[in-house]
């Protein structure tokens, strides 16, 4: 008897249970198809972006805008530290966002997964309440570095490069007379350290920022496919323009900070943005993440890297930031008119105001600092993808190999010569075994 | 009798059930898993056999893992029963032992994010402990570097967990009795002695226990190196990688598509791996029980 | 012989000088540095918290001005934008919601378990024991990806057939209620054998079935340890991250440690140490809040499990 009455309270347990759930389902829709289609539908919206910085409030804001104005809902949901993978996982147990934003170098492994929708009639619509295309609004290098083979990939919304970064205050030098050629940036550096200063901000920890020196001067070197080559062919390695690059990032290892190897990102930025280094080789972006930590004294400023070897090229590096949509979200169609609104004037020019960061339209200006840049990238006569595109189409090589042994090369763990040797027999392996 | 053992009997099934329906079971799937190419719903699933465990045990990466993985259970063990003897052989005597135990074990249950957090702003090159050896005039050092984070990785968290094995061991000292350690003294035995020849024989079932505890908990090591090094650019470097960490980034694989049967194969041989170095150490610590 | 000894100290031999040597190292130098090093260990542990507190109260210029600089003024802001803006108010209500669940599921199933198994004295029952205890030797890393598959899967169905919404945590909580069954299991099946079957017997006489036996008798007896078992599982539910990392995608629906190690990743757009360490007093203080009130039987029940 004792016994059916605890099976009895076990089974009334559980028909509690499931009764509790299957009646929570009757409140609420079934997830259909056509959710957009319905006046106040939702559109939800992956961002990379914490919530605290200024992109993030930039499109939190217009969001608020759109829903005011036409009651369609944005649901805006944080991606964390997830990345491409944790979209691409969503997306296929039924769970992805509408719209998600990135950059061109993941653009291949959303591709295979099917992510990205036909942008071609967002590109020949008008954004909200503006007389102009919105491929009119864009120039077409930022419209080709934001699309691959199979057409455009994502709406940019900026456009992020990269140059050498000083306080234009504490050097006004600098601004007339930039060190137009690597000797002469080198022998900048020479007469910084012996007059007491440190010349270059390392930020040891952060291995895609020690490549950009060997990066740069490869670009400079070879032009774009530099890189991309290093990862195509292990014959690649032996030319000598390679080593010499090598060669060339060891010497500078005396001009950087002390302890470099084991700072913390983004510590050397930050102790760079207060007047403790001189110099820092970065992105496009920096000043907007630095923005908390700058003395107002400071005016931060850049100049492009310099010239490098007798045939230097001239050839900039243009990546985009921007939206996609996703092709198996729920209410794509919802998602292209949100990005219709999105990418007005007036919230891009913020990218540039608020954000810091180089817009990526055409008639809206970027910040003092990165004026230079932004007309250097324009005007540039060849460009390339985020690292030479390798980083796109070579992903596991980009970080297994070059970013390994180049951090290896920084904090002098190896010689040039080994660099070279190791990178041939690993690229070597890398092809072989046929990953991606 | 019979209807004791029939009413016990389920008391025990629903746990059994559960244990096995979701904790067993799915253990056997991920090895299923294991033998297969395989990228997630919606994918294709190739048969590989033992390719996946081949590829494991002669990546580079993964070799390094290992090696870090067993190199952070070796030493962090010999750091962490350190310091436990050491408390073993005079905590009993000291005043304010309940208090020192309490802020000892005080690491123990904090999260190991927050720990690698705090920790790596404090060795960063410019941060707290580099501002105190210059106090001292000892040389900064670049403790986050390649040589030596996995070296602080290894402190830092033998640092927090040694604190639950002196809790242990102490309880286990407690219970021998006060006058043997009276009649040694007064032989003449030094309190080093003593500990040598009385309290670690008498304890030594209690630490066995430990060392495979230890062992157990030092192959899933993963928060605390993520807190520590990992970040959104650069992931973790190869010389703090451990096994949980490899399996991590296999599964966010830079291409986007994860090769969830390395992930599931990394976890299978991770229980093999635990089970061998249980088998190791409890032959290791046997001797015959002391009765007293 | 321990009163012939104390008779006769007198007549002891006279020490060497080795002998006094050992005794100088033993009886004085070593135990002191050790007593030394121990107090060492508890000040910086106690200087560590200390120091976390007073940098989380810190500006960003305070904190770029010095490790070891006093706070100018005192920073709520950043609190401010570690609860707000980086989620860890909603953090804290899932992983509350969390710890509960799992506890309840657990306890609920590992406390009839173990009494069962400690009464149960036959070859089956060892066989169990064994059983479970294999599950604490099996890492969660062995069953991340079928907890994965199956969560997104189970997902999936509900959404599309059942309810049209559905929460991964649901799955979260089930599954690592699984995993901590079986240390739990173990440790409380050692307790329950050591009570002594005295207490039972009387209510077996009388005709008492077994759950009345368990409910009205065993529970009360064990309440401390069990409570004691109860916030060691809590405890290992509320830094949970493994498994939070790989089953919930959303950020924003995830525990605290894992929203602790977003904002981490993060600290490049913004800079925000101070905030970060705002994320980690309210990560750690509701442990340490626990701790100072509980802690006593917090050690007792971790010392349950190796003295068996």
């Amino acid at each position: 008897m004792r016994l059916s009455r605890r099976t009895a309270s076990f089974m009334a347990i559980g028909t509690i249970a499931i009764a509790t759930v299957a009646l929570s389902g009757c409140g609420q829709k079934v997830g259909g198809g056509d959710a957009g289609e319905k006046s106040g539908g939702t559109v939800t919206y992956l961002t990379a972006w914490p919530a605290d910085t200024p992109q993030a409030k930039i499109f939190a804001q217009a969001a608020k805008d759109y829903t005011s104005k036409t009651g369609v809902k944005v649901d805006i949901k944080q991606l964390g530290n997830g990345g491409s993978t944790a979209i691409i996982n969503a997306s296929n147990s039924g769970t992805g966002p509408d719209m998600f934003d990135d950059s061109p170098d993941n653009a291949p492994a959303y591709r295979s997964a099917g992510l990205i929708a036909d942008l071609s009639d967002v590109l020949s619509s008008k954004a909200e309440g503006e007389s102009t295309t919105i491929k009119e609004d864009y120039p077409k290098s930022v419209i080709d570095a934001a699309s691959d083979k199979d057409g455009l990939a994502f709406i940019p919304h900026t456009i992020l490069s990269g140059g050498v970064w000083y306080d234009a205050n504490a050097h006004p030098e600098l601004v007339s007379k930039a060190p137009a050629s690597w000797d002469d940036l080198k022998a900048e550096f020479a007469k910084l350290k012996e007059s007491g200063k440190v010349p270059i901000a390392q930020e040891g920890g952060n291995a895609s920022y020690n490549v950009l020196w060997f990066y740069w001067l490869m670009l400079r070197s070879h032009g774009p496919g530099a890189i991309l080559n290093l990862s195509k062919s292990a014959d690649a390695w032996s030319d000598p323009a390679v080593l010499a690059a090598a060669q060339e990032v060891a010497s500078i290892r005396p001009y950087f900070q002390s302890g470099y190897d084991g700072s913390r990102y983004p510590n050397a930025q930050n102790a760079w943005a207060q007047g403790d280094y001189v110099f820092d080789l970065n992105g496009s972006w920096l000043a907007g993440e630095v923005k908390s930590v700058v003395p107002s004294s400071a005016k931060l400023s850049t100049f492009p890297f310099p010239t490098y070897g007798a045939d230097s090229k001239s050839v900039e590096e243009l990546n985009v930031l921007g939206w996609t949509v996703n092709a198996k979200g729920k209410n794509a169609k919802g998602a292209k008119e949100f990005i219709k609104f999105l990418v007005q004037k007036k919230y891009i020019e913020k990218i540039g105001s608020d954000a810091l960061n180089i817009p990526a339209r055409s008639d809206v200006k970027a910040p003092s600092a990165l004026a230079a840049m932004q007309k250097a990238v324009l005007d540039s006569s060849a460009t390339t993808g985020y690292m030479d595109n390798a980083a796109a189409n070579a992903p596991t090589w980009y970080k297994d190999v070059l970013l390994a042994l180049d951090d290896q090369l920084v904090f002098g763990k190896i010689t040039p010569e080994e660099f070279v040797a190791q990178g041939k027999e690993k690229t070597a392996a890398y092809i072989a075994s046929g990953t991606r | 009798m019979t209807s004791r053992k029939g009413g016990l009997r389920a008391f025990i099934w629903p746990a059994v059930l559960v244990y096995t329906l979701l904790f067993v079971v799915p253990a056997i799937y991920g090895a299923a898993i294991s033998l297969f190419d395989w990228s997630g719903i919606g994918t294709k699933a190739t048969f590989r056999g033992f390719g996946n465990y081949l590829f494991i045990l002669t990546d580079d990466a993964f070799r390094q893992s290992f090696i870090n993985t067993l190199v952070l259970a070796v030493s962090g063990g010999i750091l962490i029963f350190l310091a436990a003897f050491c408390c073993m052989a005079v905590l009993r005597q000291m005043k304010g032992r309940g208090f020192i135990r309490s802020v000892v074990y005080l690491p123990n249950i904090i999260s190991p994010i927050a720990i690698g957090a705090a920790l790596s702003f404090a060795l960063d090159s410019r941060g707290a402990l580099n501002q105190v050896l210059s106090w001292i005039g000892l040389p900064p050092q670049s403790w986050l570097g390649p040589d030596l984070v996995f070296r602080c990785i290894i402190a830092g968290l033998a640092w927090s967990a040694a604190g639950f094995y002196v809790i242990l061991l102490m309880s286990a000292v407690d219970g021998i009795p006060e006058d043997l350690y009276e009649a040694a003294s007064l032989e003449g035995v030094t309190k080093v002695q003593a500990f040598r020849m009385i309290t670690l024989p008498l304890s030594w079932d209690v630490f066995a226990t430990c060392a495979v505890l230890w062992v157990i908990g030092s192959l899933k090591v993963f928060e605390i190196v993520l807190a520590f090094t990992g970040s959104a650019n650069s992931g973790v470097p190869l010389s703090a990688r451990t096994v949980a960490i490899q399996q991590y980034m296999a599964f966010n694989d830079p291409s986007g598509l994860p090769h969830l049967g390395v992930v599931s194969a990394i976890g299978v041989l991770m229980f093999l791996l635990s089970l061998v170095l249980v088998g190791l150490t409890r032959r290791l610590t046997r001797r015959e029980a002391l009765e007293l | 012989m321990t009163s012939h000894i104390a008779h006769t100290p007198w007549h002891r031999p006279p020490e060497s000088w080795g002998r006094k040597v050992s005794r100088l190292f033993g009886d004085h130098i070593v135990p002191s540095a050790i007593k030394a090093g121990i107090w060492l260990w508890v000040a910086f542990n106690l200087g560590l918290l200390a120091w976390v507190l007073m940098t989380s109260l810190k500006s960003t210029r305070d904190i770029l001005l010095g490790p070891f600089a006093l706070p100018t003024h005192i920073e709520w802001e950043n609190y401010v934008t570690a609860w707000d803006t980086a989620g860890f108010g909603q953090a804290t209500l899932v992983t509350l919601i969390f710890v509960f669940s799992s506890l309840v599921l657990v306890m609920g199933f590992s406390l009839p378990a173990a009494y069962g198994l400690a009464r149960r004295m036959d070859r089956t029952a060892s066989t169990l024991t064994a059983y479970f205890a294999m599950g604490i030797a099996l890492p969660m890393q062995t069953v991340l990806i079928p907890y994965f598959v199956v969560n997104t899967s189970v997902g999936q169905f509900m959404t599309d057939w059942v309810t049209g919404a559905w929460d991964p945590r649901i799955g979260l909580v089930v599954f690592y209620s699984a995993t901590a069954i079986p240390w739990t299991v173990f440790v409380l099946t050692a307790y329950f054998r050591s009570l002594p079957s005295s207490l039972e017997e009387a209510a077996q006489l009388d005709g008492a079935g077994p759950w009345l036996i368990f409910r009205k008798i065993m529970l009360p007896v064990a309440r401390g340890p069990v409570t004691t078992i109860a916030i060691i599982t809590g405890l290992g539910a509320w830094n949970e991250t493994l498994l939070v990392l790989f089953l919930v995608p959303d950020g924003a629906q995830r525990t605290l440690p894992a929203a602790l190690l977003n904002m981490y990743y993060g600290l490049q757009y913004t800079s925000n140490w101070g905030a970060l360490f705002a994320g980690v007093v309210l990560l750690v203080g509701p442990i340490v809040a626990v701790f100072l009130w509980l802690g006593r039987r917090i050690i007792e029940g971790a010392t349950l499990g190796a003295n068996k």
